[in-house]
């Protein structure tokens, strides 16, 4: 057993030792707190982790709807938004023209067996009532 | 049926053509044919002759781009 320091009475090493003591009874129970949190948090990554993986699961052991899958071989092509408001605007546009050109061979007066002519010769499909 | 009254018919019934392999349909045709048909088909299924077909669809034309203030 090692001697006391010089000038340091046995009370104050006691005290010095309780001292000690204490500040590592602190230091062990903020650590004891932390390792608790980070346990806390790996238990919530493996959670995030197994949802994921739940998801992952799903996406790929589920069969794509035929509906969907019909659609892009149809399509052949991969839209992106910007294309998607393409082909609505032309969409939109040719409806619009087709309201004109209606509009037109009825103002024209040309009748019913010209307008079949003209659906027929172009494809554009005119609505058509019947003759009177 | 007979020539006189598919005439009629065509003249009067929006959706009637002297088509029988289309059903006497307009609307079948252009679901067969959505580009459209040749004049010799169009002038079959409306009882006129080619050139009638074109007469009437340049005279169509002038008619929409004189409406439609088209000037090509």
């Amino acid at each position: 057993m090692e001697p006391l320091p010089e000038n340091m009475t046995g009370e104050q090493f006691l005290k010095d030792l309780e001292n000690t003591h204490q500040t590592l009874q602190e230091k062990y129970e903020t650590e004891s707190k932390n390792l608790a949190n980070l346990e806390q948090q790996q238990t919530d990554a493996d959670d995030s982790i197994a949802l994921i993986e739940d998801d992952i699961h799903i996406l790929f052991e589920d069969p794509i709807p035929d509906i969907l899958l019909y659609r892009a071989m149809k399509a052949d092509l991969l839209l992106t938004i910007d294309g998607l408001n393409e082909i609505t605007q032309a969409i939109e546009a040719k409806k619009a023209l087709i309201d004109q050109i209606s509009e037109g061979l009825t103002k024209a007066e040309v009748g019913i067996k010209a307008m079949k002519l003209f659906i027929a010769r172009t494809g554009i499909v005119l609505p058509l009532k019947k003759d009177t | 049926m007979k020539g006189e009254e598919a005439r009629e018919r065509i003249a009067i019934e929006p959706n009637f053509i002297f088509l029988k392999r289309f059903d006497y349909s307009l609307a079948s045709l252009i679901d067969k044919h959505p580009g459209g048909v040749s004049d010799r088909v169009i002038a079959a299924a409306l009882m006129v002759t080619e050139d009638d077909v074109q007469d009437i669809y340049e005279d169509i034309i002038l008619k929409l781009r004189d409406i439609l203030k088209v000037d090509l």
